[in-house]
């Protein structure tokens, strides 16, 4: 029990040095001073929870939980100073008030059980009283208010923590786990405490960010593709993107590129809906623009994909991919007269 | 070159799936991959994908793979790089209703 005191006086002492303005201000020197008052408390409940333990461990267990509600209140108060101190240099009218009303916020942000919101409310309604919606200069210096509010916050997760754990037996709560919850309120209302939320709360935000959505409109859901719809999706844009356009930019092939893009739109033009797209995009067999003729199909495509048409993207890639190459124009004769039979014939390249 | 949305279902049955389908996207839309994200399309969640048009180009078959963290996706963006497989992009996607990490390179000619 006298390490249990030792343990809390020294933690206490630890986190009370220093500049005050970083935590709820605590005076040894005072016999009525917060340390001094949960001192004596502690002492005296902790006597009466140690001889309930052996014999009745439902009393230990209701006097442990009166003396973690009874300690509560003088760390709530020390809090209130500690606030009120950290506002006195930016505003002295209705601040109370006005940071309980955001501390509410935040707690009802983040405790979810009936019964926190419960306690918190009723604590805070004193405060709620004096409390003016006009009171907007409070809100000039921001930088203090969200420590206050996150302050607030963590005090509200502790709150929900320890009154959760009340519930326990003392095995499996224990008094020193009960004044580790005691302390651990104590450093949620500290600013040190509030910085440390904040930087985890960005971190937190990073990684929500890193999540972030993107937010589409109308963009219709294109199902999930086979392997031969990949296939022959692939094989009709080689044709159109490697073979007919290199063919284009080749003198001594356009023609037969041009030739073979007519024989495709001539097949598509057979079916209904790719002849409606062949004449949207301003293209017909007849056309002798070979270069015309391929954008036609490129786009026809596109649109199909765009709009999930999957019938009309078979149909169109099947005519691009099974209109056979055209032969080879035949070359033109020459005028010349009977070879000479000294000249040499010339003989395809073989593999040896 | 114009970009063009696309999205996909969340419930896109693997990675092979989604990658058939971003291959099969590439061919028929002329264009290239260049981005993944998680998406939400008129208040469904989908898989949102980005493609820049290209003209005259074989894109080729792309490589999708699932990573675990940043150092993971730089330990497999070298070792495609030393195949000449370069990064076509990383990013998020749905694959069975999860999100998971997404990495795509492009497949050597």
């Amino acid at each position: 029990m006298r390490k249990i005191q030792i343990s809390f006086l020294a933690f206490a002492a630890f986190f009370s040095t220093g500049c005050p303005k970083y935590r709820p201000s605590v005076n040894f020197n005072d016999k009525g001073s917060f340390v001094n008052k949960v001192n004596d408390h502690f002492a005296d409940m902790e006597s009466k929870y140690f001889a309930a333990l052996p014999r009745d461990p439902a009393t230990a267990k209701i006097i442990r939980n009166e003396l973690i509600e009874d300690s509560l209140p003088y760390i709530d108060g020390a809090y209130i100073d500690f606030i009120t101190d950290i506002q006195r240099g930016r505003d002295r009218t209705n601040f109370v008030a006005d940071v309980i009303e955001l501390g509410t916020t935040a707690a009802v942000g983040i405790t979810k059980g009936e019964r926190p919101l419960q306690i918190l409310g009723v604590a805070l309604t004193a405060f709620r009283g004096g409390r003016r919606s006009a009171d907007l200069n409070f809100y000039k210096e921001q930088s203090t208010p969200v420590l206050i509010i996150k302050m607030d916050g963590n005090r509200a997760r502790v709150r929900a923590t320890i009154l959760t754990r009340e519930k326990s037996s003392v095995e499996d709560y224990p008094m020193g786990a009960a004044i580790s919850d005691i302390v651990d309120y104590y450093n949620a209302g500290t600013l040190v405490r509030a910085f440390t939320e904040l930087q985890k709360d960005t971190a937190l935000q990073t990684k929500a960010s890193e999540d972030n959505v993107l937010m589409l409109k109308g963009v219709p859901i294109t199902p999930e593709a086979t392997l031969d719809t990949r296939d022959l999706a692939v094989s009709a844009s080689d044709i159109l993107q490697v073979d007919i356009f290199t063919q284009l930019n080749d003198p001594a092939e356009k023609a037969l590129a041009t030739k073979r893009l007519q024989n495709i739109v001539e097949a598509l033009e057979k079916d209904k809906d790719a002849a409606a797209a062949l004449k949207n995009a301003g293209a017909s067999s007849k056309d002798t623009d070979g270069v015309k003729l391929r954008i036609a199909l490129i786009a026809i495509r596109r649109a199909a994909a765009l709009v999930n048409n999957a019938a009309l993207l078979k149909t169109i890639n099947r005519a691009i991919v099974d209109t056979p190459i055209p032969p080879m124009p035949a070359p033109s004769p020459t005028s010349s007269p009977t070879p000479s039979p000294a000249t040499p014939t010339a003989t395809p390249p073989t593999m040896s | 070159m114009a970009s063009i949305p696309r999205a996909y279902p969340k419930n896109m049955s693997s990675l092979n799936g989604l990658e058939l389908t971003c291959e099969t996207d590439e061919a028929d839309l002329a264009a290239k991959l260049t981005s993944l994200a998680l998406g939400n399309d008129d208040g469904t969640d989908v898989t949102a994908a980005s493609y820049d048009e290209i003209d005259g180009v074989k894109v080729g078959h792309l490589i999708f793979e699932e990573y675990t963290t940043d150092v993971d996706a730089g330990s497999r963006e070298a070792i495609h790089k030393t195949k000449g497989e370069p990064l076509v992009c990383k990013g998020r996607a749905y694959i069975n209703s999860q999100a998971k990490n997404v990495i795509v390179f492009r497949e050597k000619p």
